[in-house]
């Protein structure tokens, strides 16, 4: 079924697919967004993270022109939401909050709910979409019989079925079983790296964003407060101001070795009794050897990998508490 | 407009596939079958009503004379004494309440004996006119100027009329019936004759005696058509029964009330009496309705004549009417696909946003007015549709039920005199179309709030409710403001379907079935007045498109926050 997805076409590599502009967005006298930019380009795994209540939402329904923008503008593919609301949407396939679907149709039918919407996408793609998800064998059955995995499955397929070039998921793993999320990312991966179609996916939790995200922005009371690589976060080049700890150690001589570590000026962070976060360059071979001169015995030694949620709570807190 | 039917097609393809639709189709499906069965029941309950009343002569009379004893007031003894000397009749002969000469010439000859002991009364002095107007006489009492009565004369008259009553029921033959009606109705041509020509022959008081001129003339006219309609009976020996026969005894009828129209109040009166109610309308609009009024008796006349002619059946005519039962199980039937639009329109709508579906189908490459007008579409889909399921099986019900009897008895106007035919087709299309006016007006109603508010119950219950209170509220309005001022609301025009029949037809329906309703009235009011279907249907539509206008117009500002 290769070749059903045609988004070989895009004009350039530079050019985003999904391009939100200083986004502001009032509910009464609530201001939800503060002007909310990012772009998510071609081929690419965008990841919106953010606790719950940070607008990430919000900002994907003012993206889809499901709510209206105060100020500020989405484009997808070149297409202004607000003012080129059908060219624009029909790039996108989505699936906000949980994949609402007709509960009383087959998982068939709830597909061609879909395909009918389209004028210009051929049958086979819904065959293709139903054998993508692997619903193949319960696909006539009503979708209220359904489980929660079964309907995410469904709800990825009728975001796919019209071959967008954008696909934008709302915390689309909820109520996946573990195998479930994984082929589910898998599959991801998978558009997104072989097909070229971009993703926009949120969600409140980090683990979901941290194994397959190309690049997240991370959202806190109506604000992205920064946008990095994975490799970005792995390697802790955070800014350039970090304390940039990258191995932690376990001692039985704690004393001794703190004073070593003011003695060498070593950065050095007390994470519980005889544990260490350190920040050593290429001399690590001597630190040990110094150490171990001073009759300190190491239990352990081993670099940190930085995840997404150290990254997340550096940023958060560089964001400022008193901006939250 | 491909792309538009598809959306259409998935909206029909969501209802079908919902049970509240189902089971909602389903019992209207029902309704639609039983709904003629019933109606089939009940005729043929109210046919053996008389059955059921019926044959205890003896009892009525035995109730009759234990009343008697308990009666102080002489004139209601007297009253009760002449009902049972006709009930007598009955019995001597051997008659039960559900023959012929019962429903007709015994109600005839009740009226006789009353007006005869009337006048019996009268000519002994035993009582003056004026005080016997107010007993139960009064109801008998011919409509006379007292000052010029003889009443031995005329007490002579209703003796002879009523002995010769009698003597058919020896003969038990509706023509002989038909000829004494006939021999009646000639008498009273003459005397009208007479009385025309001295109204006429007083010429300083002409302006005085307009409305006894007119009444004259106009019973005159409507005397002479009832003549001959009772002459086409006879010739053609026609049954008790039969549609002419019942036919005729309208005719007879609206004779007999023309006799007793009354010249219209004065003017003084009429401020006394309509300054509250109606204080708005002239008094010389009074007085041309009071014309129009004596002038559509006649028209009734001239159409049942023509029908008796040509073998055409009225509608109101018969008790068993095959077009009556089409047209009353069609509207009603479309009074239950109402309802069933009423939830449609509001849960085809609601639903999308109670259920989160709303974000899957607002961001598809439509526009939100499309898909909501795909929505409205869907409806109106179903509209049609179930008018057309409801006119083929009201048709098959009645075939089963009825027969084609009247079904295509053509609709009779008068115009100046000329009775001319309007095929049944424009009728029944008529009151369809009608009716469905008025469904669209309530179910876009019902759309303009479900998707403005979302909440799909709460439009439903205000939908359901408008439609019950509508008709109420017009006829509240043309009472209490005045018929005239009220006409561009949509209220009084609510019920667009009593447009439908002709005013003659609705006439001759009211004179069949003897009551209007609170509501009918109204209607005929409104038709009597310078309300027209015209602008009624004007007036609906224009309300319709301001339902759809603040249905889409802010539809498309919304935000789907679910």
């Amino acid at each position: 079924m290769d070749g059903i997805l045609m988004n070989e076409n895009s004009s350039s590599e530079k050019t985003p697919v999904l391009s939100v502009k200083n986004l502001y967005k009032s509910f009464g006298n609530k201001t939800v967004l503060k002007g909310v930019s990012f772009d998510v380009y071609k081929g690419e795994i965008f990841g919106l993270l953010g606790p719950n209540g940070s607008g990430k939402t919000t900002t994907i329904k003012l993206a889809l022109g499901l709510l209206g923008i105060d100020r500020g503008s989405v484009e997808i593919c070149g297409y202004d939401i607000s003012k080129n609301f059908e060219k624009a949407i029909r790039n996108v396939g989505a699936i906000i909050e949980n994949p609402e679907l007709y509960k009383y149709l087959s998982g068939r039918e709830n597909l061609m709910q879909c395909y009918r919407m389209y004028d210009d996408i051929k049958p086979e793609t819904v065959e293709w979409a139903i054998e993508s998800v692997g619903l193949k064998n319960r696909i006539d059955e009503k979708v209220s019989r359904y489980s929660l995995g079964m309907r995410q499955r469904l709800g990825i397929a009728q975001a796919i079925i019209h071959s967008p070039r954008i696909l934008v998921l709302d915390e689309p793993t909820n109520g996946l079983d573990p195998e479930g999320i994984k082929q589910f990312r898998e599959f991801l991966v998978y558009l997104a790296h072989e097909k070229g179609v971009s993703v926009l996916i949120s969600s409140h939790l980090l683990a979901e964003l941290d194994a397959f995200c190309d690049r997240v922005a991370v959202i806190n009371s109506g604000k992205v407060i920064g946008i990095k690589t994975i490799e970005e976060i792995r390697n802790g080049e955070v800014d350039g101001d970090k304390q940039g700890y990258n191995y932690k150690i376990s001692v039985d001589n704690c004393q001794t070795a703190e004073a070593f570590f003011k003695e060498k000026e070593i950065p050095y962070r007390l994470t519980f009794e005889g544990a260490f976060e350190i920040s050593i360059g290429d001399n690590k071979d001597e630190i040990i050897f110094e150490l171990v001169k001073r009759d300190v015995h190491f239990n352990s030694f081993a670099p940190i990998e930085r995840t997404l949620e150290d990254a997340f709570i550096e940023m958060v807190n560089e964001s400022g508490g008193s901006k939250i | 407009m491909k792309s538009f039917a598809k959306l259409v097609k998935n909206e029909i393809i969501k209802a079908f596939a919902q049970t509240s639709y189902k089971v909602l189709l389903i019992i209207l499906a029902v309704s639609f079958v039983i709904l003629p069965i019933l109606q089939f029941a009940l005729g043929s309950f109210a046919d053996g009503f008389e059955v059921i009343f019926d044959g205890d002569v003896e009892d009525d009379i035995y109730d009759l004379e234990k009343n008697l004893e308990s009666q102080d007031d002489e004139f209601d003894k007297a009253y009760i004494s002449v009902r049972i000397e006709c009930l007598k009749q009955l019995e001597k002969h051997d008659l039960s309440y559900s023959s012929w000469q019962y429903n007709t010439m015994y109600q005839d000859y009740e009226a006789l004996c009353m007006a005869e002991k009337a006048f019996e009364l009268l000519k002994e002095n035993i009582v003056s006119f004026d005080d016997l107007r107010k007993t139960s006489f009064g109801y008998y009492l011919p409509m006379l100027d007292e000052e010029e009565l003889d009443y031995s004369l005329l007490y002579n008259r209703y003796h002879k009329e009523r002995l010769e009553y009698e003597k058919l029921f020896e003969s038990s033959q509706v023509t002989d019936y038909y000829k004494q009606i006939s021999k009646t109705l000639s008498n009273n041509i003459k005397e009208i004759e007479v009385a025309l020509g001295q109204y006429k022959a007083s010429n300083l008081l002409k302006n005085e005696y307009e409305y006894e001129i007119l009444i004259y003339e106009k019973t005159l006219e409507a005397g002479k058509l009832s003549l001959n309609i009772f002459e086409e009976l006879i010739e053609r020996k026609l049954e008790y029964n039969g549609w002419e026969y019942n036919s005729a005894m309208i005719s007879y009828q609206i004779t007999s009330d023309l006799v007793g129209v009354k010249p219209p109040m004065s003017e003084t009166e009429f401020d006394s009496t309509f300054s509250f109610l109606r204080p708005t309308d002239t008094y010389e609009e009074y007085i041309e309705e009071w014309k129009q009024d004596i002038n559509d008796k006649v028209d009734a006349v001239y159409a049942l004549e023509y029908s008796v002619k040509n073998d055409i059946p009225t509608q109101s005519a018969q008790s068993s009417s095959s077009k009556g039962q089409f047209i009353s199980i069609l509207t009603s039937n479309i009074q239950f696909i109402m309802y069933f639009l009423i939830v449609l329109a509001a849960l085809i709508v609601s639903n999308e946003f109670s259920s989160g579906t709303s974000r899957l189908l607002f961001v598809r490459p439509h526009s939100r007015n499309k898909i909501l007008l795909s929505k409205y579409a869907t409806v109106a889909f179903f509209a049609v549709a179930l008018n057309i399921v409801n006119l083929l099986i009201t048709f098959i019900a009645v075939m089963i039920t009825n027969g084609v009897g009247d079904l295509f008895a053509p609709m009779l106007t008068v115009e100046n005199g000329i009775v001319s035919e309007i095929p049944q087709i424009f009728n029944t299309l008529a009151v369809v179309i009608l009716a469905n006016i008025r469904v669209a007006f309530i179910v876009t109603l019902t759309f303009m709030l479900a998707s403005l508010s979302k909440k799909g119950a709460l439009s439903i219950v205000v939908g359901i409710i408008a439609d019950l209170v509508m008709s109420a509220i017009g006829a509240i309005l043309i009472m209490l403001i005045s018929s005239t001022g009220p006409k561009f609301t949509p209220f009084v025009y609510y019920d667009l379907e009593m447009f439908a029949s002709s005013k003659l037809e609705y006439m001759l329906s009211t004179y069949y079935i003897g009551q209007i309703s609170d509501i009918t009235n109204v209607a005929y009011f409104a038709l009597s007045e310078d309300l027209s279907v015209w602008a009624g249907i004007a007036n609906l539509v224009f309300w319709i498109v301001v339902f759809a206008a603040a249905t889409f117009i802010p539809f498309k500002k919304q935000e789907i926050k679910n």
